[in-house]
């Protein structure tokens, strides 16, 4: 039934995330379509007023695509679960469990490959902004690039103790943790909003800015007595393989542990405190 | 399907609404198969709440709600067909994707039956949910839920608020697709439209069934209809 809810909220989630991620394609190609006309050298009123614009109009949807999905992530779940399509999709004969897994992995899936367009926009127009400002600039700008990753990754490896791709993989699981992290506490706060007996958006938005107190707070509360636990076990001057371990474990734990707990509220609220008007 | 079981038992439920306001006060209740029931009761004796905990919408403050002995959950919702008295479509859907959704998470429902009755009916599958009229849409819910092969059938309010031709329809359709092994438990306080077709009535006032019985029993035992009765009862 998972693979059966997730058919579903892909084709009802995707349409608006879409419909923004041609509008980015499309300024994107206007954008780096324009940088390859003589306009930019030229100087007149009315194409710099057209570079401004297009410049801001790019600006403009780089940051709503990412909005996009973050405020369908919030609307389709709300919309869907509780609301009157609440009647339909709470009498399907599925684990309340699925219906939320399906929601979480759709808006993740998202999630990324919002952060995969847009990384892919940037080095587009980037690329081609560069090769048009000089001729060779290109070729010099990314061996520069080149240069200043590889010297950074050799500063990492001495930094670290560490073997590099295992940093990495940290980090790659770290965001990946994340991203559930983000789509997990949206849905958290508009179940929590259900208990309110009315006012139940307003119940969400109180327990959005009531959790990120609740997390803010949290994260103070561990990070002083980590700091303090890993400077007394480990000598601060040489920071040594086990402490990044320690590190990467302990965060990936603290991510993991979260997510798992703010899935449990989910889960618990929407079936066995649910009311649906 | 175990048959020794009663399809539908309430045991104490009770709901109470913003910590106060009592909507369901300790019902008990079995719901027989085979049997067309007609949940009676005015507006706001707990008939639409107690449907909704039948059907996992609702979290009892107390009791207990067994399904073929089973608690509501994904095996009591693939057996039980539910017509809300709301329009629960989503707007963003055609007439065929509601259908194909349909045919993917139930089992037992005739997608051939469905697009009989879309047919019958004039609706075009591929017309826009968003498009369609409040009452078209309120019979295409009633085509969904007739098209299923379920063990309990249960209509809140389905013939509230339509012209006497489509209450005529509407009731010929639970007819003639409703399977006679099935139980249908039906809510109204439009009794004399009904009354006809129940085997059973249930009467609700305060959250309370204070009677269930057979439909000809109590036309015999108070010698008029049910309808009759029932304005008799809950006379203001």
């Amino acid at each position: 039934m998972l693979k059966k809810l997730f058919r579903q909220e892909w084709k009802s989630f995707s349409l608006a995330p879409m419909v923004t991620m041609i509008i980015l394609a499309a300024i994107t190609l206007i954008l780096t379509g324009s940088f390859m006309t003589p306009f930019w050298k030229q100087n007149n009123i009315f194409l710099e007023l057209f570079a401004s614009l297009t410049v801001l109009a790019y600006a403009f949807s780089l940051a709503a695509l990412s909005f996009c999905v973050t405020l369908c992530t919030a609307v389709r779940f709300y919309k869907n679960l509780f609301t009157d399509e609440g009647y339909l999709m709470f009498t399907l004969p599925v684990k309340t469990s699925d219906l939320l897994l399906s929601k979480t992995l759709v808006s993740v899936l998202w999630k990324l490959i919002s952060f995969f367009f847009t990384l892919l926009s940037i080095l587009l127009v980037a690329t081609v902004g560069i090769s048009r400002l000089d001729d060779k600039g290109i070729i010099r700008f990314f061996q520069e690039f080149f240069n200043l990753f590889r010297q950074a990754l050799s500063k990492l490896q001495d930094s670290l103790m560490i073997p590099v791709p295992l940093f990495f993989f940290w980090l790659i699981l770290l965001s990946a943790g994340s991203l559930f992290f983000s789509t997990l506490f949206i849905y958290t706060c508009i179940c929590l909003g259900q208990l309110w007996n009315s006012h139940k958006i307003g119940g969400a938005i109180a327990a959005y800015f009531g959790l990120r107190f609740v997390f803010r707070l949290f994260r103070q509360i561990l990070t002083i007595p980590l700091s303090e636990l890993l400077s007394s076990i480990y000598d601060v001057e040489s920071i040594t393989a086990g402490t990044w371990l320690l590190t990467m474990v302990l965060s990936l734990l603290v991510m993991g542990g979260l997510c798992a707990a703010l899935y449990c509220i989910c889960s618990y609220i929407m079936s066995r405190k649910l009311n649906l008007d | 399907m175990d048959l020794s079981k009663p399809l539908v038992e309430l045991k104490g439920l009770t709901k109470i609404y913003n910590g106060s306001k009592l909507a369901v006060n300790q019902m008990n209740l079995i719901i027989p198969r085979g049997r067309i029931i007609g949940l009676l009761g005015p507006n706001g004796s707990g008939k639409t709440t107690m449907i909704k905990m039948i059907n996992g919408l609702l979290t009892p403050s107390s009791g207990n709600i067994y399904i073929n002995g089973m608690p509501p959950g994904p095996a009591s919702k693939a057996v039980i067909s539910y017509l809300p008295e709301r329009t629960y479509l989503p707007v963003g859907m055609k007439v065929k994707d509601i259908i194909s959704f349909f045919t993917q998470f139930y089992q037992d429902f005739s997608i051939e039956r469905a697009y009989n009755m879309l047919q019958m009916l004039s609706i075009p599958p591929a017309a826009q949910l968003k498009t369609l009229s409040k009452g078209t849409k309120e019979k295409i819910q009633l085509i969904l839920v007739m098209s299923r092969q379920a063990e309990l059938y249960i209509l809140d309010e389905p013939i509230a608020g339509v012209d006497p031709a489509a209450r005529d329809y509407i009731l010929h359709t639970i007819m003639a697709n409703y399977n006679p092994q099935s139980s249908i438990l039906l809510s109204t306080h439009l009794i004399s439209d009904i009354e006809q077709i129940l085997d059973e009535v249930i009467f609700i006032r305060y959250g309370q069934a204070i009677m269930h019985a057979p439909a000809e029993a109590v036309r015999r035992a108070h010698g008029k209809s049910v309808d009759a009765y029932f304005r008799e009862v809950f006379a203001c």
